[in-house]
């Protein structure tokens, strides 16, 4: 099409110029050869032009893949940036752990026996309930303490299971027959509330004696409701449904 | 894009045409013409080259960037496969280490792990204790040693038995101690008294206080709330005399043997006003005969009480009055005294019989009341027991509750009745009782007034 255009101004001005002179053909040739080169390389142009073009084109898209592969890769490296973090936080706990584990290895076994010695410690200084029952329980746990057979795992939960039925004492009502505590040739009715208070009815109700842990005596409380403790030894035995009882108690 | 330079090109191309078209006719020789075409060739040329250049420039840009931006890329792969490199190394270090720890542990890492699992069931013993109300971050160490992976350090260990021993001296203690509150004061701490880790209550008002374990989620929540209903009562009374008394001195403490659930029951138990309302209709009627026959008694007990004082006065006089009973029998035997003895004996009768249902008015009604209350109480008995059956129709009896409404209908009903038929029965004998009395007395001084009559006729 440009070379048509180009050409056909071309063609008649050469027509016009042979009409005039001869030796002019010469140069109308020259002029229509150059007019045609130049359209060729206008063509042969326009080729490169459309080359570095579609060259620039892809070039455009795979920039943008390669942007968008670099922010995914980018996350990616955040993120294991983050886990090398806790790793590496990780490595540091475990040489820590690793560099005391001796020393706590050590420590278990007098740990252990400090154990023993603190619960023993406690039941002494604790109202005198149960006292057979415990004092079983804690010469079973120093036994076991002491036998090198018996692995550290299961030393180690006996007296922490020591420990968790002196816990639960404290935590209900109790109520059981034992002798009296000075009169040994009697049976009295033993009552406990939790540890807050230990007292004993005689079976006849005509006296009603509460232990008093600062003196570790036996005090004998005058005037005190008996028909109310045989409530509460009911209740404690689960021959009545629970109610409020009234425990004699010194406050702090 | 294409296109878009094709049509480029002839807009270009037909510019120079234009150009050279008008100069075609001023073109008068070959030479011209050729030196012309000579010149448009050339500035064709440069024009393109310029635009190959551009062309070839944003080209070379383009591929520039994406270099630089594939450079990047490369660098940054690299890094990831480094960063992924050390990450696979720690991975290796670390189970290297977690075996070596493994080994170092030996025997004892049965016993760390057990360590562990005791920390967390001791934690919930301790937390289910409202001492930790007292000490309200005592339990933290053993939840963290629970839930670590890593060792328990000594005092970790140390701290698994300190707890449990701390809580074991302070179960025998009554004491006194701050805490914050929910409910009183919109939280503030307030100085509160333990029975143990039975119960607890405000040291001021002796108000008796729920306690609930510590949650992970509201750890700024207060653990320790005010009871919405207290029990009253004895119970109230004993916590008053724990707050009242000084140190060292002997009390009667309450102990609730469930360690708090008792004292929150209360607040279920319905008051008297609830309980009214399971009687349902029949007994808001009950009610009503117990408030009508209850006013009509008491009125009654009032008028029989005033004309019994007014026959009594009237005793003492000669003279009758209309005014009560005994005056209007006397004023009957002033207008027959002239009569003979029987006479007057029988306008006497005449006259008593006359005030008889005066003072025996409202007694029948009192007396159908109290009878009817019982059985309007039955009645409610009946239709409680067929809404329990029909509960028992329509769900089946796997719940015991569904029945609950019926039966405390059929239970409270019966009780308004008794309860409505006892006091109306009580002051039903008490008018009649009365009624009698002044019978009699009428029926003596009629009998006083025949013998007198007797006496000054025959005139002795």
């Amino acid at each position: 099409m440009l070379k048509s255009k180009i050409v056909k101004p071309l063609m008649l001005a050469g027509a016009a110029g042979l009409l005039f002179a001869a030796p002019a053909h010469a140069q109308l040739e020259s002029a229509l050869a150059v007019a045609k080169s130049s359209t060729q390389a206008s063509a042969a142009s326009q080729r490169q032009v459309e080359d570095a073009d579609d060259a620039a084109d892809t070039a455009a898209r795979e920039y943008r893949a390669v942007l968008q592969q670099t922010d995914n890769i980018a996350l990616f490296v955040a993120q294991q940036d983050i886990y090398l973090q806790s790793q590496k936080s990780e490595i540091q706990s475990l040489n820590r752990q690793l560099g005391t584990v001796e020393q706590i290895k050590q420590g278990m076994s007098p740990m252990m026996l400090r154990m023993a010695v603190a619960l023993e410690d406690s039941i002494n200084s604790d109202l005198p309930f149960n006292m057979a029952e415990r004092q079983a329980r804690l010469a079973d746990v120093k036994a076991v303490l002491s036998d090198p057979d018996v692995s550290p795992a299961e030393q180690y939960r006996r007296v922490l299971n020591a420990y968790k039925i002196e816990v639960s004492y404290g935590q209900g009502i109790d109520s059981y027959e034992g002798v009296h505590p000075t009169r040994p040739g009697n049976v009295v009715n033993f009552i406990r509330f939790g540890r807050t208070s230990l007292v004993y009815v005689t079976k006849d109700e005509t006296e009603v004696a509460k232990y008093n842990l600062a003196t570790k005596s036996w005090d004998v409380l005058g005037g005190a409701d008996a028909l109310a403790m045989r409530q509460a030894i009911r209740i404690a035995k689960g021959e009545a449904a629970p109610a409020i009882v009234y425990a004699p108690v010194i406050t702090n | 894009m294409k296109f878009l330079t094709k049509a480029t090109a002839a807009v270009i191309g037909s510019a120079v045409m234009l150009s050279a078209l008008p100069a075609s006719g001023q073109i008068s020789s070959v030479n011209e013409l050729l030196s012309k075409v000579r010149q448009d060739a050339a500035k064709v040329e440069q024009e393109n080259r310029q635009r190959e250049a551009e062309f070839r420039q944003r080209r070379d840009q383009q591929q520039a960037l994406l270099a630089k931006a594939r450079a990047d890329l490369g660098a940054l792969e690299r890094q990831a496969a480094s960063v992924e490199r050390t990450f696979a190394a720690n991975r290796n270090t670390i189970d290297g280490l977690k075996g070596e720890l493994r080994a170092a542990q030996g025997d004892f890492g049965e016993v760390f792990g057990l360590a562990r699992s005791k920390a967390g069931e001791f934690k919930a013993l301790l937390d289910s204790s409202l001492i930790t109300a007292e000490y309200p971050n005592r339990t933290e160490v053993l939840g963290r040693v629970a839930e670590s992976e890593a060792l328990p350090s000594s005092e970790d260990l140390n701290a698994i038995y300190e707890r449990m021993l701390q809580e074991i001296r302070e179960q025998r203690l009554v004491k006194e101690f701050q805490a914050p509150v929910a409910n009183v004061d919109d939280g503030a701490v307030q100085s509160v008294t333990r029975v143990g880790p039975f119960a607890v209550f405000t040291s001021g008002s002796a108000n008796f206080l729920g306690y609930s374990a510590p949650t992970g989620e509201s750890a700024s929540a207060p653990l320790l709330k005010q009871l919405p209903k207290q029990p009253g009562g004895q119970i109230s009374a004993a916590a008053s005399d724990v707050t009242k008394a000084g140190s060292g001195d002997l009390v009667y403490a309450p102990i609730d043997p469930t360690r708090g659930a008792l004292l929150e029951s209360f607040e279920r138990v319905p008051d008297v006003k609830e309980r009214i309302s399971y009687g349902g209709t029949i007994g808001y009627i009950i009610l009503l005969l117990l408030l009508i026959g209850g006013l009509f008694g008491l009125l009654n007990i009032v008028r029989l009480f005033l004309i019994k004082t007014a026959v009594s006065g009237q005793k003492r006089k000669a003279q009758g009055s209309k005014s009560n009973p005994l005056g209007r029998v006397m004023l009957a035997y002033e207008g027959a005294k002239s009569k003979d003895a029987d006479t007057v004996e029988l306008k006497l009768d005449e006259a008593i019989l006359k005030e008889s249902p005066k003072l025996e008015v409202g007694l029948n009604l009192l007396k159908l009341f109290a009878g009817i209350a019982p059985l309007l109480g039955l009645l409610g008995t009946v239709t409680g027991m067929i809404k329990t059956f029909q509960a028992m129709m329509i769900y089946g009896t796997g719940d015991p509750q569904l029945m609950a409404g019926g039966i405390s209908e059929a239970l409270v009903t019966t009780m308004l009745g008794l309860i409505a038929a006892i006091p109306l029965l009580i002051l039903h004998s008490f008018c009649s009782s009365l009624a009698r009395s002044v019978q009699g007395t009428l029926e003596e001084q009629s009998a006083g007034i025949v013998a007198r009559h007797v006496e000054s006729r025959t005139g002795v």
